[in-house]
């Protein structure tokens, strides 16, 4: 009977054991996967190519945001609570990229700090599609529906075009963009604000 | 007690003062010392070419207004990276991280950096540079 028991106490450590063994394998790590893919700093300095990347982009809009709430015009529309637009940036580089990247993260930063504006172009569909599904379809009751004729105007809109020089020897590559943006009063075409950010990269090939 | 904590001697106040006043004059302000609304931290490499050589900041029109001056003493152009951080009075962050940006410092030559703060919440900034060549 004692010897009985023995074996099972022996039995009941060695999966004691075993199941420490299994628990010291487990990683503490909120990760899954082992492709080797990993996360970096979305801020860092990118110098992969010399075509338009990150850090270009973000320094545009921060150079071009900073210097809109330095304007009269952009804290008094903050104080009468106008309204802002942007007008697609034009892209006169060899490269494509959607420079509408640029006009969302000014018109987000510029948010932040109290500027309200209004959709254009793409999202602009959507809102009228929207209102005419509210407005027209018969699905919706008529006491919760948003009214047509109802939409803002902005006074004003922000403009701009982005450009690039390229030159290439054998072992070089020079590119140097140049971003251009203004503001501009939409009903005296008047342009309040202008800004130009320059960036210049090279690389040994 | 009274010798310990009696009023400073005139001749001892006016040597101080003497020593303070180049500094007062140019408004300079070397790395790591604060000035009114922030402060600015710089990574060096071993070399010790970089240096903040003035640090001056402003508040107009609700907005922190920031110029530093870098001044590289080696022969050679460095290549250094900065970014501000901007903080409340309570020292929270009022704005996300910023991208870092590269700037060349030539060779026995200086370089400034002029910017305003993003936010009108930032009532505080601190400028960090690193110079990682």
């Amino acid at each position: 009977m004692g010897s009985n028991l023995g074996r099972d106490q022996r039995t009941y450590l060695l999966a004691g054991i075993l199941l420490l063994a299994l628990a010291g394998c487990q990683t503490t790590s909120p990760t899954t996967g082992t492709s080797g893919v990993s996360y970096g700093d979305a801020k860092a300095v990118e110098t992969v190519t010399t075509d338009l990347g990150s850090t270009d982009i973000q320094m545009i809009s921060e150079k071009m945001t900073q210097g809109l709430i330095q304007t009269p015009e952009i804290q008094t529309l903050i104080k009468k609570r106008q309204l802002l637009m942007a007008s697609p940036v034009k892209n006169k580089t060899s490269e494509y990229f959607d420079t509408r990247m640029i006009t969302d993260t000014i018109l987000t930063q510029l948010q932040k700090n109290g500027v309200k504006y209004v959709i254009e172009g793409e999202d602009m569909q959507n809102q009228t599609d929207e209102l005419m599904r509210q407005n027209q379809s018969g699905l919706y009751s008529k006491s919760k529906t948003v009214k047509m004729g109802k939409m803002q105007g902005a006074k004003y809109r922000l403009d701009g075009s982005i450009s690039s020089i390229v030159k290439k020897t054998s072992d070089l590559k020079d590119v140097y963009y140049k971003m251009n943006l203004r503001l501009i009063e939409i009903e005296t075409g008047i342009v309040e604000w202008s800004d130009e950010k320059e960036i210049r990269k090279s690389a040994r090939r | 007690m009274q010798v310990l904590f009696g009023a400073p001697k005139p001749i001892y106040l006016a040597v101080c003062l003497l020593a303070l006043a180049p500094m007062v004059a140019s408004g300079a302000n070397p790395a790591g010392v604060p000035v009114n609304h922030g402060y600015a931290t710089l990574t060096q490499d071993g070399s010790d070419a970089i240096a903040i050589s003035d640090l001056r900041a402003t508040r107009q029109d609700r907005l922190l207004r920031v110029q530093a001056e870098l001044n590289n003493a080696s022969s050679t152009n460095r290549q250094v990276y900065y970014r501000f951080e901007w903080m409340d009075q309570q020292g929270l962050a009022v704005w996300d991280d910023e991208p870092w940006k590269p700037l060349i410092v030539y060779g026995h030559n200086k370089q400034t950096i002029s910017v305003s703060s993003p936010s009108f919440k930032a009532t505080s900034f601190r400028l960090v540079v690193q110079n990682p060549n």
